[in-house]
């Protein structure tokens, strides 16, 4: 395409950045892509290899850790704070969903006015009525697994494709929870349990962190990606962009980025959409600094990078005498409960957390925490197969001194200034997680566990809150149709859009955010100005 | 994984084949470290060096009645095929060999395969906690060589079901278990 023909560029080809690409691209517009990384040949995915569970423990290119992977598409993060997280990303066509479990739960109603309801944080300008129908339309488009008619979560068409199997590590929680009297739900998944479109069902080998080559699950380089690029869309891989360039009123007029062989080279657009996530998104912004802006786009009342979400977690783990099949079936999870989700002031924190069945890895992982010695074996025995694990994801709700900010001494293979993540938990997301240990453990005594291991809690690092979608200009970073304040044709559409974090895994609402903003962005910037 | 020249023509094109190959249920890749017939000339550790090695790995996992050491299981030739993969981790360790030697002459001034167990352990405790990092190389490529070995997976009935391969048998899910879940009431805020 050439570069004077541009309507949108959109920076970030992952979940975000496909969506918005083929949206647009289908309405009409002349869309180019800037990606930083490539296109990953599925035959190359750790997953065919017996041997797989070697890229999780060791450094190398399939690391969950951009940190640990290292690769020349990767940016380094550093980290800081009380509770420094571990970071998880990828750079590459389809971004993150390469890594991803495909977990596809959406955000409930009350996740969009905590403030309304409980006194807290901030409400969104958007409510979960405006997302719905692009939830919707996103499962259809990418074959949603699952059942419809959970008692948590409001209405449902019926899901894509049928639930994945349980096995007996979900059949076992069922019972916990059916003894107790909670609430549970079999999973949506962005899994495909049957073929759909031109994508083969799952086959359940629960690789699906190291890779989907059977493109059963929902990457974006397997399903937005392909119809994009159908309609017209243009994808400049090994492009990393440095800076969104502004002319002299203040308008984004296009970016300055690093082609493959590492030269400059500069693209201009009448629109430019961020979708680079909760860390690179603010990273582009900070390093994006001139004469008008000078701490950075979108930056005028300092709250780029501030309100770092992550979700709070504890991985917790029931073992049973009888022997277990958690390293068996997909890697999502089979099962969750959001018996614990809404406030209920009684608890001692405000929101709620979810509880996800959680399967494990092989082996290897399920050795690493298992002392070396002549009890290696005997403690091993009693840990494999014998785990069930239950994950708790935390309502993370934003605050100022969790931040993401430009390191000052690391850069990546460009030299572009590094990302500084620093994150504390607060007191209330302790108490939170305090509770939800003492459930999860309830649950899975009542599942039949003969011990509940609860190790240290940890951050799941879903990248959230750093751009934040407000109801004014004070107290955000975008509008709510994702626009930047004070820059007519600026948008980010990512997780950072994101006013709060819920207690849910964020790729299903950062797909319909991107729906919702791409519908947006066409009525306001590409076709109302043309 | 990613290489500089691969297009989107190429991506393409490699769906295609993988879901071909996929659907044939019989493609599943080589273990990345296969057994090493190397002599020692070829190795980056020589004889006493990878003697030191054994005897370490040994000791981290060491051999029951029902299952093999680590060395049993090739865990010293799985190190050198990951040396010759990736000879900057090669001073590493020889950095580790000469560290657990010079532990073992100071603490019973002996080479560390002249040990017996209780003394190999007592060396291998003392780094552990002088020097974590080095010991962390012991351990974690003891339990990589470990658990990534197919003879041991038999051993504790692990089927690894490589993608590509044909996966596990799984019952569907069986709707009838949420019968009593269907008729609570709506717990979602109305707002």
């Amino acid at each position: 395409m050439n570069n004077d023909d541009i309507d949108v560029l959109v920076i970030g080809a992952g979940a975000a950045g496909a969506v918005v690409s083929w949206s647009l691209t289908e309405k009409g517009a002349k869309v180019v892509c800037l990606e930083q990384g490539g296109w990953v040949d599925p035959l190359s995915f750790p997953s065919l290899k017996p041997d797989y569970e070697t890229h999780l423990t060791r450094e190398g290119d399939f690391n969950l850790s951009p940190n640990l992977r290292n690769r020349k598409e990767d940016y380094p993060v550093t980290t800081d704070g009380e509770n420094p997280p571990f970071i998880m990303m990828f750079n590459a066509v389809g971004g993150s969903t390469i890594h991803w479990q495909g977990i596809f739960p959406r955000f409930h109603p009350s996740d969009f006015k905590v403030k309304t309801l409980d006194g807290v944080a901030d409400d969104w300008p958007i409510s979960y009525w405006d997302l719905e129908p692009y939830y919707e339309f996103n499962d259809k488009m990418i074959g949603v697994s699952g059942l419809n008619g959970d008692p948590a979560n409001p209405p449902r068409t019926k899901r894509p494709t049928p639930p994945l199997p349980l096995g007996k590590m979900g059949n076992t929680l069922v019972k916990g929870f059916e003894k107790l009297g909670w609430h549970w739900w079999v999973n949506d998944h962005g899994i495909i349990s049957k073929q759909y479109k031109d994508r083969a069902a799952c086959m359940l080998h629960g690789k699906c962190m190291f890779g989907c080559p059977m493109g059963a699950k929902a990457t974006t380089d397997r399903t937005y990606w392909p119809l994009a690029i159908e309609k017209g869309a243009e994808i400049r891989t090994w492009s990393r962009v440095k800076e969104i360039t502004v002319d002299n009123t203040g308008k984004a007029k296009g970016a300055i980025y690093f082609d493959k062989e590492g030269n400059i080279q500069e693209i201009k657009a009448k629109v430019v959409v961020v979708c680079c996530n909760g860390i690179g998104t603010p990273r582009l912004l900070l390093n994006s600094k001139s004469n008008l802006f000078p701490d950075g786009l979108g930056n005028g009342n300092g709250l780029v990078g501030k309100n770092f979400m992550v979700h709070p977690t504890h991985f917790i783990n029931g073992i049973f005498e009888e022997a277990m099949d958690g390293h068996i079936g997909p890697m999502g999870s089979p099962l969750f409960s959001q018996e614990f989700y809404e406030t209920d002031e009684s608890r001692g924190f405000k929101r709620g957390y979810m509880l996800l069945g959680e399967r494990t890895f092989g082996p290897l992982f399920q050795a690493q925490d298992i002392p070396w010695g002549k009890n290696h074996h005997a403690e091993f025995g009693k840990i494999f197969p014998h785990q069930i694990g239950l994950t708790v994801v935390a309502d993370d709700l934003p605050e100022e001194t969790n931040m993401v900010t430009l390191d000052d001494k690391e850069v990546d293979s460009n030299g572009i200034s590094a990302a500084k993540a620093t994150y504390s938990l607060s007191e209330n997301s302790k108490q939170m997680l305090n509770h939800a240990v003492e459930k999860s453990t309830e649950v899975l005594m009542a599942a039949g566990a003969k011990e509940v291991i609860v190790p240290p809690a940890t951050n799941l690092a879903h990248l959230m809150g750093t751009a934040r979608m407000g109801t004014s200009e004070k107290n955000s970073v975008v509008d709510k149709n994702n626009k930047v304040h004070g820059i007519p044709n600026l948008y980010v559409v990512d997780g950072s859009s994101f006013t709060t974090g819920a207690g849910v895994n964020p790729t299903s609402t950062i797909m319909a955010l991107a729906l919702r903003a791409a519908d947006k962005i066409w009525e306001n910037a590409v076709h109302g100005k043309s | 994984m990613n290489t500089n020249n691969w297009s989107r023509r190429k991506f393409t094109k490699a769906v295609i084949s993988a879901q071909a190959l996929l659907a044939s249920g019989v493609l599943a890749l080589p273990l990345a470290c296969a057994e090493s017939n190397k002599t020692e000339s070829d190795t980056p550790l020589d004889k006493l060096q990878q003697e030191t090695l054994k005897f370490a790995m040994d000791e981290i996992i060491p051999a029951n009645d029902k299952m093999p050491s680590a060395s049993e299981t090739g865990s010293v030739n799985y190190v050198l095929n990951i040396l010759e993969e990736l000879p900057d981790l090669s001073p590493l360790f020889i950095s580790l060999t000469d560290k657990i030697e010079d532990q073992s002459l100071q603490l019973s001034g002996s080479a560390f395969s002249k040990l017996n167990s209780e003394r190999r352990i007592a060396v291998l405790t003392t780094i552990e906690q002088t020097e974590p990092g080095l010991f962390k190389v012991l351990k974690d490529f003891t339990y990589e060589s470990y658990y990534t070995n197919d003879s041991v997976h038999k051993l504790i009935s692990y089927e690894p079901h490589p993608t590509g391969t044909t996966g596990p048998e799984m019952e569907p899910f069986d709707e009838q278990l949420l019968d009593r879940v269907k008729n609570i009431p709506a717990m979602y805020t109305k707002i």
